[in-house]
Formats: structure tokens, sequence, C-alpha cells
């Protein structure tokens, strides 16, 4: 399907290439006048007598989507399959960052979730991909400041300007009767306002996060959050050999399928 | 005067221990990306720019900026959007123990730059000092 709807695209951007070019010529060389008014007509005389009444909205419009046909491309077909790519590649790493219930077959996925942020324009972070189902539609994004870090907003806008890998437990459970010192406390740990805090209810109990970067330059931030308070193993702060090398993988394999996506 | 091109191998496991730093007024671990700790280091005589150099090996290949003037006695290679060390530049004087000493006493001080330094630049900066002071024998020519 993918793969149709980019060479589909291509076909079209050729297209409307050949269709300038075609109009271009037409309009600038155009057949004499005695061609004209002879009754054998050549390919191109036709297609001038055809293509004339048409050459001023044509041309235009050829230009528009041979130069949008990249663009196209990129956000119809390039960035989904992009997407898809990491959301499998998400699902394959919770089971080596959360610990806890996670495994358990009734557990609801958004409960011990994966979210890839990514930095875009106006300093934000926002959610580029994320695991499970219920959440991934959410609309949520943070600001980041590298210069002013104090400004940052939620971990993911945090460890975004830090750039360092950053992870936090047992923040206290935000529910409706929870008292200013609960938010405030909340509100600190988790890098966001009480107002904002009290707000949304977070129920991310316990965070970790992984700088993602391309070339060394930020591209954006892996956060995993947990209901659970102490739900993320200790992934992010390995205990052996092994899990080390796995930990080191997460930003690497990050990384490689952004740069296979693009 | 000898070069020594050999990289000497670095434990990353043990370099980059996650730590409890305060930030925003409360203890958050942290620990520096793999991208920010090296896992070798040489150290040689540059003939270009005749200096004593020592480079860090790094598992990306991010292209670097130079920080400080070339009439400075240490000048730094640094990641462009990282702010990583890649590499210590020591004028040719001060060759050998005296050239990591000095790098590490530079380093020591704190930034180069003179804007805010990331968290990760910082604490990059401070591993590499560390590995300066537990590696500089071997990083200087016989």
């Amino acid at each position: 399907m993918l793969t149709a709807a980019i060479y589909s695209t291509r076909l079209m951007t050729v297209i409307a290439f050949l269709v300038t070019a075609v109009s271009s010529v037409t309009l600038a060389v155009g057949p004499t006048a005695a061609s004209l008014a002879s009754e054998e007509r050549d390919l191109i005389d036709k297609a001038y007598v055809y293509l004339l009444p048409h050459v001023a909205w044509l041309t235009p419009l050829g230009i528009i989507i041979t130069a949008a046909g990249p663009f196209i491309e990129r956000s119809l077909v390039r960035v989904p399959r992009q997407r898809a790519a990491l959301k499998k590649c998400l699902d394959e790493l919770r089971p080596h960052i959360f610990i806890g219930e996670m495994n358990r077959a009734n557990t609801p996925e958004h409960h011990y979730r994966l979210t890839i942020f990514k930095k875009c324009l106006g300093s934000r972070a926002r959610i580029w991909v994320r695991s499970g189902i219920a959440t991934e539609k959410s609309k949520v994004c943070f600001r980041f400041d590298t210069r002013r870090v104090e400004r940052c907003q939620g971990f993911a806008g945090t460890c975004l300007a830090h750039n360092v890998r950053m992870g936090v437990e047992k923040l206290p459970c935000i529910t409706g009767d929870a008292s200013d010192q609960e938010i405030q406390a909340y509100a600190s740990m988790a890098f966001v306002t009480p107002e904002w805090a009290k707000k949304h209810r977070p129920s991310g109990r316990c965070f970790a996060a992984y700088p993602i970067r391309r070339n060394g330059r930020p591209w954006g931030v892996l956060v995993a959050d947990s209901r659970h308070p102490e739900g993320i193993q200790s992934g992010w702060q390995p205990a052996t050999t092994h899990k080390e090398r796995q930990s080191e993988m997460i930003e690497i394999l990050m990384a490689a399928v952004i740069g296979a996506g693009r | 005067m000898n070069e020594t091109h050999q990289w000497i191998r670095l434990d990353r496991n043990k370099l980059s221990k996650p730590e409890n730093i305060p930030l925003n007024g409360v203890l958050i671990g942290v620990q520096l990306s793999p991208w920010d700790v090296p896992d070798g280091v040489k150290g040689y005589h540059d003939k270009e720019e005749d200096r004593f150099r020592i480079d860090f090996r790094y598992s990306d290949s991010e292209s670097e900026k130079r920080v400080g003037s070339r009439n400075d006695e240490i000048n730094l290679l640094v990641g462009r959007y990282s702010g990583k060390i890649i590499s210590i530049l020591v004028e040719t004087e001060k060759t050998g123990v005296d050239a990591v000493m000095l790098a590490v006493e530079r380093l020591s001080k704190g930034s180069f730059n003179k804007r805010r330094e990331p968290l990760n630049a910082r604490r990059n900066r401070e591993l590499v000092t560390g590995v300066l002071r537990s590696k500089g024998e071997k990083l200087t020519p016989v």
C-alpha cells in the first residue's frame, strides 16, 4: 500500500513536470502560421492547438505540483512509514523497560507507555509516536529552552534541554482529592507547574527519558512513563553488562529507525 | 618525539554511572547519554597543528568546532551540537605529563565557553577530566 502511494506520488510529480515542460515549450515555440493553415498537422501542432487555451493555468499548476511533490511524498508516505516503524520498535522495547504488572494479560497498555517526542518549531516537543492505542492521539506538547532550562516544561522538555538521560520514580498520586502539597511535589518532580498538574491530573508516577540524536543533533526524546511508582526497571541505570548493552541500544536503535525512515 | 597512536580502551559502564543531582529543587537521576561517553582515548603529537593532541573516541561521528584561539595554551575541539570534548590540543612546549596536567587543571576550572554550559557538556567535561587523571601517564609519549 505504502509502496503504491510512494510510486503514485512520484508519477504525479513526473506527469506534472512533463505537462509544465510541454505547455511551456508549446507556448514558446509554437507552430508556424503555414502549418496551422495546412490540413496535415503533426503531433506538436495538435498539442499546441489543444493546450493553448489551457496554458495559463496548466503551467503554474504543473510548477506547483512539481515543487510540492517531495513535500507531499514526505508527509503522505515517509512520515507515516517512519511512525509505523517506530511504533513497532516501541512495542518491542516495552518489556525491556518496564517491570511489574506490565506483562499481566489484563494490564492496559497505556499504564506502561513509551512516547517519542520530536523537537518541533517554536521550541516545542510534540508527540511523534506513542505505544499502545488508548492515548496515542494525545496532543500534549512541552516547551524547552536550552538557554534557560528553568523554563522547560515536562520531563520531555527538560531532558531535551539537558541532553542527558533522566529518571525519577515514586511520584505522588494525583487524584481528585490530592492535597496542594502533593500537587506541588508532583509538579517539582515532573517539571510542570502546579496549575498544569491540577488541570491535567497526570497519572504517570515514574518517568525515564532518553535523548535521541541524529548526527549529533538533538532530534527528540523517548519518554517512558508508568502508573506504577516503581514501574520502570533500572533500564536507564542498568545493573548488569547485558542490560547495559540493551540500554545503550535504546538510543542507537531509535536513531537508526529515524534515520532509515527519512 | 615518539607518537602513541594506539587507542586506550575505556570501560563505558564504569565511566558513566547514574547519579542523583538536584534539579528543580528535587533529586533527579541523571546519566550521560551513550553518545557522550568515550570508549577510547589516545595522545600523540599532531604535526599539522604542532601541538600535543589528546583524542577521545565516541560511538557517533558528530562534527566538531574549535573552542579557543590558536594562541591559547589549550584548544578544545568539541561536538558542534552536544558540546562534548572530542580533542584537546596543548601547545608543544608543554608535552608529556605537563600537557596532561595542564589540560586537567584547565578543564577542572570550568567551562571554556562563555555561554551557559549544558548539563551533558558539563558532565562530559568532568568525565574527561577523570579519564585524564587516571590515564594521563599512558597518554604521555616516552
